[in-house]
C-alpha cells in the first residue's frame, strides 16, 4: 500500500508518527558496533538510526572518480535525487517496520513556505515549537529530540573521519551570516522552470535542475537549509538531526512536481563516460543498507510506495 | 522495484546481511576523507591557450597543522567536505567556521592564571 507523505507542520498524525518513528529507530540495536566500522574508543552498539547517518558519512567520503574532489556518491552530481530518494524511502521502510504500521509515512517540512515568513519569524514557526521537533539549542533541550531522550553517538571531526560520541543534538537556527533566512517560494518557482535535470560538467557547476535545487549555484534550497539549521546540520553526519529527513523529503517532493511537469527523464545516460560511474541512469546508487542494486532508473516512479498530499508549483 | 522485495530487504536480517557483504570497507569507516595530495587542481582553456592553477593552504590554527583538503573551483570559491553543504570565498572564513562547527577539535591552549585569588608563594613573606 502507497503512504501518503504530508505536511509535518499541518498534519499532527504524519509528525507524531515521525517522531515515533525516529525514536523506536534509535533504541533499536541490530547488532552492529562502533569497533565494525572502526571507530576509535570504546566499542558501543550502534542504532538503526545511526547506520543511516553512517552510510551517508560515507558517501559523501567516496568521489566518483577518485581523481576529483567535487562529485560524490551522493551529492554534487545528477545521482544527488535519486540517492537521497533512496536513503528516505529505506528508512521509511524502517520506520514502517519498527512501529510495525505500514501507514506511517515520512512528512515533509515545507521550508519555502516558511521561507514567505518575516525573517523575524522563521525561527519561531510551528515546525520548532515543542509541539514540533523542538527549537536551536547546545544542545537542544526543547521538544521530542531534547538531550535527555535523544543522543548523538556518531559524528564526524574537523578532518572528516567519523567518531563515537554522546551528547545532545545542536542547532543553531538562523544564525549564520551566510544563511539568515529560509529559500523563498521564488527560488522554488525558479528551480521547477529549469527545462534540464542536470547538464555536463554534472558537478557542483552544472547549471541545471538538480544543480539548482541542491543549491550550489546559486547558493539556496537544500544548501541553504542545512546552514540554516546549523548545528548537527552541518556536517556529512547531517542525518543525526531528524531535519534532515524532513528537508529531504521536501527535496524529494520538489523534484517530484519537477518530473510531473517534465517527465520522468533523467540524465548522463548509461552510455555517458566512466567517469560518472554511479550517477549513471542504471548505475547501482551507493548502499550499505541493502543489497540489491538500485538504480537512479529504479527511483524515477515510486508511485507503489509513496505520494505526496501536495506538490509545489512553478508559480 | 517491487514492493515486497523492498519491504523484506528492511528486514533486520536482510539489513544485517548487507552490513556483513561490505564489512571490509566498512571497517574503515573511522578514517578521515581523501589522500595525501592535499592540492587543488584547476584548470581553463582561453584564447587557445590551456591554464593551469595548483593551490596547496598551509593552515596551522594555535601553531597546530590543520591538514585537509580543499577544493577551489573556477569561481575561486573554496570547499571542504567537513562542512560540505557550503563553499566560501574565505579561507579564514573557513577555518573560523570549522572552530564553530568542531570546537572540541581545536581546545584552547590553557595560559598562566592571572587570577589574584589563587595565591602563589615564592620564597619569604611568611
Amino acid at each position: 500500500m502507497a503512504v501518503i507523505r504530508a505536511d509535518i507542520t499541518t498534519t499532527q498524525a504524519a509528525r507524531d508518527g515521525f517522531v515515533a518513528g525516529v525514536l523506536a529507530l534509535k533504541a533499536e540495536f541490530l547488532g552492529p558496533t562502533s569497533a565494525d566500522f572502526g571507530l576509535p574508543g570504546p566499542s558501543q552498539p550502534v542504532s538503526t538510526y545511526d547506520l543511516f547517518t553512517i552510510w551517508h558519512q560515507l558517501a559523501m567520503g567516496r568521489m566518483t572518480p577518485t581523481t576529483q574532489n567535487d562529485r560524490n556518491a551522493a551529492h554534487s552530481g545528477p545521482a544527488f535525487l535519486p540517492w537521497h530518494r533512496l536513503m528516505l524511502l529505506l528508512f521509511e521502510l524502517q520506520m514502517q517496520r519498527v512501529l510495525a504500521d505500514p501507514t506511517i509515512g515520512l512528512p515533509y517540512w515545507d521550508w519555502a513556505t516558511d521561507g514567505a515568513l518575516p525573517v523575524s519569524e522563521q525561527t519561531g514557526a510551528a515546525l520548532w515549537q515543542d509541539s514540533g521537533v523542538g527549537g536551536s539549542g547546545h544542545p537542544v533541550m526543547s521538544g521530542p529530540f531534547r538531550a535527555e531522550v535523544f543522543r548523538v553517538k556518531v559524528e564526524s571531526g574537523a578532518a572528516g573521519q567519523l567518531r563515537t560520541t554522546d551528547r545532545g543534538l545542536n542547532r543553531s537556527l538562523g544564525q549564520d551570516p551566510s544563511a539568515p533566512s529560509l529559500p523563498t517560494l521564488a527560488s522554488q518557482a525558479t528551480a521547477l522552470r529549469q527545462t534540464r535535470y542536470d547538464a555536463s560538467p554534472w558537478s557542483r557547476g552544472s547549471s541545471s535542475f538538480r544543480n539548482r535545487v541542491e543549491g550550489w549555484v546559486p547558493f539556496g534550497m537544500h544548501n541553504r537549509v542545512h546552514v540554516w539549521v546549523g548545528g548537527d546540520m552541518g556536517p556529512a553526519t547531517s542525518p543525526n538531526d531528524p531535519v534532515f529527513y524532513l528537508n529531504h523529503a521536501n527535496v524529494d517532493r520538489i523534484w517530484e512536481s519537477w518530473m510531473l511537469r517534465r517527465g520522468r527523464t533523467y540524465v548522463p545516460s548509461s552510455s555517458e563516460s566512466a567517469d560518472l560511474a554511479m550517477h549513471r541512469l542504471s548505475d547501482p546508487l551507493y548502499s550499505i543498507l541493502i543489497q540489491q542494486p538500485l538504480t537512479p532508473a529504479d527511483m524515477l516512479d515510486v508511485s507503489s510506495f509513496y505520494s505526496y498530499d501536495r506538490l509545489p508549483s512553478a508559480g | 522495484m517491487d514492493r515486497s522485495e523492498m519491504v523484506a530487504a528492511s528486514q533486520p536480517e536482510a539489513v544485517r546481511t548487507a552490513l556483513a557483504a561490505g564489512a571490509e570497507e566498512l571497517g574503515h569507516a573511522g578514517h578521515a576523507h581523501g589522500g595525501a595530495d592535499l592540492s587543488s587542481l584547476r584548470e581553463a582553456e582561453y584564447q587557445g591557450r590551456h591554464i593551469r592553477v595548483r593551490t596547496t593552504y598551509e593552515i596551522t590554527v594555535d601553531g597546530r597543522e590543520f591538514a585537509v583538503h580543499l577544493t577551489v573551483d573556477n569561481n575561486g570559491r573554496v570547499h571542504y567536505h567537513g562542512l560540505p553543504t557550503r563553499d566560501f570565498a574565505s579561507v579564514i572564513g573557513l577555518v573560523q567556521r570549522v572552530i564553530d562547527q568542531f570546537p572540541d577539535d581545536f581546545p584552547v591552549e590553557p595560559t598562566p592564571s592571572a587570577d589574584p585569588g589563587h595565591s602563589h608563594h615564592h620564597g619569604g613573606g611568611d
